[in-house]
């Protein structure tokens, strides 16, 4: 049959091309607030797992004499049964009265609670743009249904069920936020691969290393999906909610 | 088939347009809708096809009361009715064949019996040579055809037209109204605005004549054409 797919002329007014430019900035940035989030979490875990139980001792000039041992030394405790950061401070005590016994944690604690909010405020960012993604669809789709508020009307004036129109504005939105979402992400792969290259070249040896777990690249993949489905949903609520309004 | 009781309508805070109009239409039954030029016809009209809510009073059709009726249960109703809007309200980015096979697509056709019918009923209004044609290509004679046959396609049980002549030439005009006519003798119900009462009195139906907000319905009487 010759018949068209589409009822409603969506896709090809300035509305419906707005959407997946507005999606892939928005999963451009969540893809990038995703992934430090969940690296720094990671890092912070990896940092912390290599730093628990650690103390540092740092000899004095003297104390070291001509002996060539390091000034600065890691001692590693026993997680049980092993000596007490005061028991190594009084040993230390006796045979070297000048060093300096510290506890890795005592700084680290701070610089994990600075990872720690760096990537609460990632979620954070995550959820702020779940929620313009929402906004943006309300409105491409309330406006989609003023510009074509002729032609819905009318398919509801013939009998046409409100499921039925609520259809092509879903599937559009949903054809619209994927594609959107892809395009951010591809972009924000690139950007990544850049930083990556840019990283590489950096001595840093105290900074962590930011890589993701195989999950944390399920949940990036997921991410244009993610973008599409929320698109299609709220695109249907948006259309139900109008229709409901005519008579 | 349509019955109204103390019907009052008024858009937001203007005046009355229609005022406690009472009256019943039988199945089968083919009126003609007279009256001055106003918002009167069009508005009786959009609430017999439920684009409208009365103000007050109670519509009922195929014998179900509007105001009971539940919102999902309404679609089905409306598929029963057939409607030629004044305007066309034609879909410009389909072709003439999809415009009128819409209803039957609306109602859940398969497309080979769809394909069958709207072909040939296409080809009966005299636009077989623009099945495949978008609409902003045809003249305003030729919307008025693909309207018509769009409301009429299904087979609606109440036909609904707004000055369904207002674009035809007065042969066209004749030969559509004979069409519903034909339509109303197999037991469509038909209700056609109209200004032109000169084509009216030429058949032998009876008037809904609307007057300042008030509706009176007249007797079928001899007209001068069958």
């Amino acid at each position: 049959m010759r018949r068209s797919e589409w009822s409603l002329p969506l896709g090809g007014d300035a509305t419906d091309r707005f959407l997946p430019w507005i999606i892939w900035l928005l999963v451009f940035i969540a893809a990038i607030a995703l992934v430090i989030a969940l690296a720094l979490g990671g890092a912070a875990e990896r940092w912390r797992a290599s730093q628990s139980g650690v103390i540092t001792v740092e000899l004095g000039a003297a104390a070291a004499g001509n002996l060539p041992i390091p000034l600065l030394i890691d001692v590693r405790l026993a997680p049980t049964g092993g000596a007490t950061l005061d028991q190594v401070r009084a040993a230390v005590a006796v045979v070297a009265p000048g060093a300096q016994v510290d506890d890795a944690g005592a700084w680290l604690a701070p610089l994990a609670r600075t990872v720690s909010a760096v990537r609460t405020v990632g979620y954070g960012v995550l959820a702020l743009i779940g929620l313009a993604s929402i906004a943006t669809v309300v409105f491409t789709s309330t406006t989609g249904l003023a510009v074509h508020r002729d032609a819905m009307e009318l398919l509801h004036l013939m009998g046409a069920e409100d499921g039925f129109i609520a259809d092509q504005f879903q599937r559009q939105a949903l054809i619209m936020g994927f594609l959107g979402g892809l395009a951010g992400l591809i972009l924000a792969a690139g950007a990544f691969a850049l930083f990556g290259a840019m990283a590489r070249g950096l001595e840093a040896p105290l900074l962590p290393r930011l890589s993701l777990d195989p999950a944390g690249f399920v949940l990036l993949a997921a991410l244009p999906f993610a973008a599409a489905i929320l698109a299609m949903l709220v695109a249907r609520l948006t259309v139900l909610r109008a229709l409901a309004r005519l008579p | 088939m349509i019955r109204f009781q103390g019907v009052s309508l008024r858009y937001g805070n203007g005046p009355q347009v229609l005022r406690d109009v009472s009256f019943e239409l039988e199945p089968g039954s083919f009126h003609f809708l007279v009256g001055p030029s106003g918002p009167g016809k069009s508005s009786l009209l959009r609430l017999m096809y439920l684009a409208l809510r009365p103000t007050r009073g109670t519509v009922e059709l195929f014998g179900r009361d509007l105001t009971e009726t539940p919102r999902r249960e309404l679609p089905a109703l409306r598929r029963r009715i057939g409607i030629v809007f004044q305007d066309f309200r034609l879909l410009d980015h389909l072709t003439v064949f999809d415009n009128v096979a819409l209803p039957l697509c609306l109602a859940g056709l398969r497309a080979g019996s769809v394909c069958e019918h709207v072909g040939e009923l296409i080809n009966w209004v005299g636009l077989g040579h623009h099945v495949e044609s978008r609409l902003p290509v045809l003249s305003d004679g030729e919307k008025q055809w693909v309207a018509i046959a769009r409301a009429i396609v299904a087979r609606p049980s109440l036909l609904l037209a707004d000055e369904p002549t207002g674009n035809l030439d007065p042969d066209l005009g004749l030969r559509l109204t004979q069409l519903f006519a034909e339509l109303n003798k197999i037991g469509t119900t038909v209700v056609m605005a109209t200004h032109n009462e000169t084509l009216a009195v030429r058949f032998p139906f009876a008037t809904l004549r609307i007057n300042e907000g008030q509706v009176a319905v007249g007797q079928r009487r001899a007209g001068r054409l069958q």
